[in-house]
């Protein structure tokens, strides 16, 4: 979700001083026919989509005319690369290479402290690399007080089996990289393969910034560019989704969502990491099939819930609802349980046919269950009612397999 | 007894003037928490709920004997704080806000690292010594509700689980030596092991509870702790998140440490390693409480 497009992590990784291949972004086979013609007439041309393994989806491409350019983009932007439909390209100027690299910053949880993955045999997929040549793959911790010295940079290019020249041009592109990675707060930079050209030059032939969520208060030029493009990390946002970022949007200071549609039938709205990943995999267990995905940290959300659960009520097919959280400590749950109690009304479904259950505790709870009590055949639980109770609870109900 | 944390430790509170520290300082000091001086930059000679305020770490050092400070500083703050703390010679610092830049974590961690300082967090939802004392929002306003004093030690990298779990255990008598919410980010600073460790040297713990979460290799580490003896008591885990592992599509959870990466973090793996380590592993909510029964009855 915060990773940037290769267009952009190419011009970061350029502004921090390491080379890159011309390029030029385009949205149809006219514009990359003409971009082949300003690029020199040999030209590579891949979907410009916010996942990897493109070469995979056949499509990146090689064009040398400008029929080969308008015929490579044309069946490209009908293409989909994991879920993702190319609706842009990016089209770059061809490199002569005579040899890939493959480096990679980003944190290593055990270490805490920026890691460099290095392999002098670069242009294959890092886990194949890790899990077939582990020899060939260099770790390099870095202090992140002291910094990447260039000194250090040009011992682990050397150490990778590089020599001469090419390796005080690679140690010069690690440090560039490891510059980008601390300038712009990124939680992975990946630049593979960085190519020696046959002139003699390094530049990264491809490249990948993934900027960390939780500094991008540091760089609002940066957020504003991650967009919606890169949807959920994994397809891009359904409608229901976009729905859900509209209704985050009301108040970007309380309340921040985090939302998922799944292809399931049961409304699955459980809040809190832990607690939310168990109930998931309770509900999983007992063979409910989740429709949504539901987090919202605490505050004052009361209108966001109501929004939130009117939407996921909307839902077609959707069998039953279940909203719940870990005991809270100081959040009053009646807040929650207002917006709840509002949406459900409005639905004004009967909810002795539709199941909803709804378990909440900690503080104000007995507002929660003097307002629970206002909607007929809600079914209303507090702290002795476990993540597997509610699992099993909210399954027989959705499923029709209890009739009491 | 209890680890980090009883009525004795003299507590530090950074951010002592913020809305957070405001709300939270009586709750803590209601329960039985030693608070005994606050740190806001700007605010000193003011004083919180008849705590003295200081304009920094360094002063607050020269009036009073400080054992822990904890941090309700928010995230984008949380840096310079800490390192404060840290250079100020603090010997354990608490870390609450959630959303802390990794970079600055790291930083922090790295010379808390070097200058040999404990940390707890970022995004740690809090501590509790049941009976003695409380850091942090876990527990409310009324803690007796999910804590009560006992032999089994808790540690989770989930704030909300943490404290379902003890609800549970007090629901079902169970009574809590102590109680920490490691925090659910990438980089943390103390895990399992570190309180493993504490726990072991601790005669009043008979056995602990760890709550795991896929991605980083925390509850590899501890299994290793354990498997080689570093701690001698029974223990029970549970790590949700395995269908994860085979699932086409990634359930979004708000914690970023919880990535599986690689194939590294895995939850089929932790648990693996620490049933190899003769830990007992729950692999549903029910069975943590009747588990720990069944290792305190061995214990």
């Amino acid at each position: 979700m915060s990773r940037l497009l290769e267009n952009d992590s190419l011009e970061l990784l350029s502004e921090g001083g390491l080379p890159v291949p011309r390029f030029e972004v385009c949205t149809d086979a006219e514009e990359a026919a003409r971009a082949l013609e300003r690029l020199g007439g040999r030209v590579v041309i891949k979907a410009l989509v916010p996942v990897g393994k493109r070469g995979k989806a056949g499509t990146v491409k090689f064009a040398a005319s400008v029929d080969e350019a308008r015929a490579h983009a044309d069946a490209i932007l009908g293409m989909e690369v994991r879920r993702f439909p190319v609706k842009k390209l990016i089209v770059m100027e061809a490199l002569d290479i005579a040899r890939e690299i493959f480096c990679s910053i980003s944190f290593d949880a055990p270490r805490k402290c920026p890691l460099i993955l290095f392999s002098a045999e670069g242009g294959v997929d890092v886990e194949e690399l890790a899990e077939h040549h582990p020899d060939k793959l260099l770790e390099w911790p870095v202090n992140i007080l002291e910094g990447l010295k260039a000194q250090d940079a040009l011992e682990l290019a050397r150490r990778a089996g590089l020599s001469g020249g090419l390796a005080e041009q690679a140690a010069r592109a690690v440090c560039a990289m490891y510059g980008v990675f601390c300038a712009h707060d990124c939680e992975m930079i990946e630049v593979n393969p960085l190519a020696e050209l046959a002139d003699g030059r390094v530049v990264a032939a491809a490249g990948v910034v993934q900027l960390d969520a939780q500094a991008l208060f540091r760089h609002p030029e940066l957020e504003a560019k991650l967009g919606v493009e890169g949807g959920n990390g994994w397809r891009p946002f359904t409608d229901l989704e976009m729905r859900m970022r509209e209704i985050d949007a009301i108040d970007p200071h309380v309340g921040a969502i985090r939302f998922s549609e799944l292809d399931g039938d049961i409304g699955f709205m459980v809040t809190g990491g832990g607690y939310g990943l168990s109930s998931l995999e309770a509900l999983l267990d007992e063979g409910g099939k989740p429709a949504t995905t539901f987090d919202i940290t605490p505050g004052r959300y009361e209108e966001k819930m109501r929004q939130a659960v009117e939407a996921v009520l909307s839902k077609p097919g959707i069998k039953g609802l279940l909203l719940a959280g870990n005991v809270s400590n100081f959040t009053r749950v009646d807040i929650k349980v207002a917006g709840v109690v509002r949406a459900l009304k409005e639905a004004n479904l009967d909810y002795e046919k539709f199941p909803v259950i709804i378990r909440y505790a900690g503080p104000g709870v007995e507002e929660a269950r003097r307002l629970i009590a206002g909607v007929p055949g809600v079914e209303w639980r507090e702290d002795e009612a476990s993540i597997e109770d509610l699992a099993k609870r909210i399954v027989a109900r959705s499923y029709g397999s209890d009739e009491s | 007894m209890s680890i980090l944390l009883d009525s004795t430790t003299r507590v530090l509170v950074q951010g002592a003037t913020g809305a957070e520290a405001r709300r939270l300082l009586p709750t803590m000091t209601d329960y039985g928490t030693r608070v005994v001086a606050g740190v806001s930059p700007g605010k000193g000679g003011e004083s919180v709920g008849g705590v003295p305020v200081y304009g920094t770490v360094a002063e607050a050092l020269r009036e009073h004997e400080v054992n822990l400070s904890v941090l309700f500083v928010p995230a984008r703050f949380v840096r310079e704080a800490a390192l404060e703390a840290i250079e100020a010679g603090v010997p354990t610092v608490h870390i609450l806000a959630e959303g802390v830049p990794h970079h600055d974590a790291c930083a922090l961690l790295t010379r808390a690292t070097e200058k040999g300082t404990f940390v707890i967090g970022p995004n740690s939802q809090g501590m509790v010594s049941p009976g003695r004392a409380k850091l942090g929002g876990t527990g409310g306003e009324v803690p007796d509700l999910m804590f009560r004093p006992g032999p089994v030690g808790v540690v989770s990298r989930s704030g909300g689980m943490g404290a379902e779990i003890c609800l549970f255990l007090t629901r079902a008598g169970i009574g809590q030596s102590t109680y920490v919410a490691l925090g659910g980010d990438l980089l943390i600073g103390s895990a399992f092991v570190e309180m493993l460790a504490l726990f072991e040297q601790d005669t009043e713990t008979r056995v602990v509870v760890m709550f795991g979460e896929p991605g980083t290799d925390r509850e590899e580490e501890a299994a290793r702790f354990i498997a080689s003896g570093g701690f001698t008591k029974p223990v029970v885990a549970m790590i949700p998140g395995e269908f994860w592992e085979t699932s086409p599509t990634p359930a979004s959870v708000s914690h970023t440490g919880a990535l599986i990466e690689r194939g590294r973090g895995a939850p089929s793996g932790k648990k693996k390693l620490l049933r190899e380590a003769g830990v007992l592993v729950a692999e549903r909510f029910s069975q943590v409480v009747p588990l720990v029964q069944q290792a305190l009855a061995q214990a």
